[in-house]
């Protein structure tokens, strides 16, 4: 554990050093799968598929804002569906017109669980996305999701169908576009797995959220396994009340799976040492106040500092090799008195090694969390 | 000698500045009712367009059976139908857009008198010193 905590806290050292070019890197990436995922699944504009304009995309994404990302996905996916046909390539439209305008208005952050959702559906880990998302954002992030099901439901249901609504270069009649936007509009909209997925997702994110928020110990680990079981029994009872035809065990080593990344999302974003934590009360002309304080956990990274004495020429037992290591320890001691552990001191004529813990100022100052509770 | 508490308050109002200041600078140069009013019509405007593309959409979708509808009842009764939908929609929108709004105005006030207080602690300090 203490490992792991170091990991940490190297990686938040890391990160503050490197903000900048980690959030260009991130944003590079995510575009890329997206596009890639996008290019893999329609790939019906051969245009696109070319891995140069893919890169200039993913570098345009990665400079303007994360945003940007979903509205250039959008418009990738649109123009494969137009090379496919009108009708597909206008239900597509409608789809994210009703996203952008109704929903994204509000909270314009939550657009990347648009990008997100059908990623996570494509690596076969969809079960992660409502207890990632009911860990780090509010219960509104259900609607994101949501969206993000309708539109990764919708261009499955596009690329298993493909051959039904390729334009065949024939003028097509009035009467057939409009039935064949129908038969899109029924395939997917009446497709009973979407529609137990959106209600267990949201519910999922609801649920862990609420319990994430709640003043227990271990509040988050417990919001995890709750989301879990309860995502588990709801889609298998999804699929005996309606026949969604998913697989037990799919499901099962699913959940459990986005269980467990879950636990690697809580370990890097929220990690707190339940053992110390304070309850004290005091009072001031208005109010009796009940606080409670819990620390962070923060672990020094080690500096390792290695000095070498060379004996050039003196013996073990010589006063200057003798003052040199009273020195040195000297320095050491007084650099580590704050600290709150020394190891591996080793002292010889040859080597003088010392492993001197060193807090940054960040962990310092932010050693305490109080929660203030009226 | 650094004073602490100083360095403390600054930090917090330079991350607040830099961070979400900019966005709620905005919002906060306007009274509650222009904020809100504004943020409704252009809730209405979006809430327009939807419309007019689903209704698009189902007339497609169901030309045949609109036809028959189309003439069987008279022109009036249809178009009253129509707007009634539309009127619910709207009018559903619109409020919750002004629920949202409203609260998103209260919050950011909130959070620029914490940062005017701030500044007063500040000013205060300045005059100690």
């Amino acid at each position: 554990m203490a490992t792991l905590l170091e990991l940490k806290q190297n990686l938040k050292n890391f990160y503050i050093k490197y903000e900048f070019y980690i959030t260009l890197a991130w944003k590079f990436l995510l575009a890329i799968i997206a596009l890639s995922m996008i290019n893999s699944k329609l790939g019906y504009q051969e245009a696109l598929g070319s891995p140069l304009i893919v890169l200039m995309c993913a570098l345009l994404c990665a400079i303007l804002p994360a945003n940007f990302i979903v509205i250039i996905s959008a418009l990738f996916t649109l123009t494969h569906l137009m090379a496919l046909s009108m009708e597909t390539a206008a239900i597509g439209l409608v789809l994210f017109l009703i996203m952008f305008l109704l929903y994204y208005r509000f909270s314009p952050r939550d657009t990347i669980a648009l990008i997100l959702t059908p990623i996570c559906f494509c690596l076969h880990i969809p079960y992660v996305i409502p207890i990632a998302f009911g860990l780090l954002n509010t219960p509104a992030a259900a609607v994101s999701v949501s969206f993000g099901i309708v539109t990764n439901f919708y261009l499955d249901f596009i690329a298993t169908n493909a051959a039904t609504f390729r334009d065949t270069g024939v003028s097509v009649e009035p009467a057939d576009a409009a039935s064949r936007v129908q038969s899109i509009i029924e395939g997917v909209f009446q497709n009973k797995a979407m529609f137990v997925t959106i209600i267990v997702f949201a519910l999922v994110t609801i649920i862990v959220y609420c319990i994430r928020r709640l003043s227990i110990d271990h509040s988050w680990d417990i919001a995890i396994v709750v989301g879990t079981v309860f995502m588990m029994i709801s889609i298998l009872l999804g699929d005996v009340i309606y026949g969604t035809g998913v697989s037990i065990l799919g499901v099962i080593f699913g959940s459990v799976l986005a269980a467990c990344i879950a636990e690697i999302i809580q370990f890097f974003s929220f990690n707190l040492d339940y053992k110390r934590t304070e309850n004290v009360q005091f009072e001031d002309d208005d109010y009796y106040y009940y606080v409670k304080a819990v620390p962070k956990v923060s672990v020094p990274a080690p500096d390792r500092k290695v000095k070498q004495i060379n004996r050039a020429h003196k013996t073990e037992n010589s006063p200057e090799i003798q003052k040199q290591i009273k020195k040195t320890i000297r320095t050491t001691q007084s650099k580590s008195a704050n600290t709150t552990n020394v190891t591996n001191t080793q002292t010889h004529a040859d080597h003088v090694v010392r492993r001197t813990p060193v807090r940054d100022k960040a962990s310092v100052s932010s050693s305490r969390q109080r929660t203030i509770q009226r | 000698m650094v004073n602490e508490e100083k360095v403390i308050l600054m930090t917090r109002m330079a991350a607040f500045a830099a961070r979400e200041g900019k966005k709620e600078q905005k919002i906060n140069q306007y009274f509650r009712s222009d904020y809100v009013g504004f943020e409704v019509v252009k809730s209405a405007i979006s809430a327009t367009i939807v419309f007019v593309v689903l209704f698009a959409v189902y007339a497609m979708t169901n030309f045949t059976s609109l036809i028959d509808n189309f003439y069987g009842a008279s022109l009036e009764d249809f178009g009253r139908q129509i707007f009634t939908i539309y009127l619910i929609f709207l009018i559903g929108y619109c409020v919750i857009s002004y629920i949202y709004f409203s609260f998103r105005y209260a919050k950011m006030r909130d959070k620029m008198k914490q940062y005017y207080n701030d500044l007063k602690k500040l000013r205060k300090m300045y005059e100690k010193d």
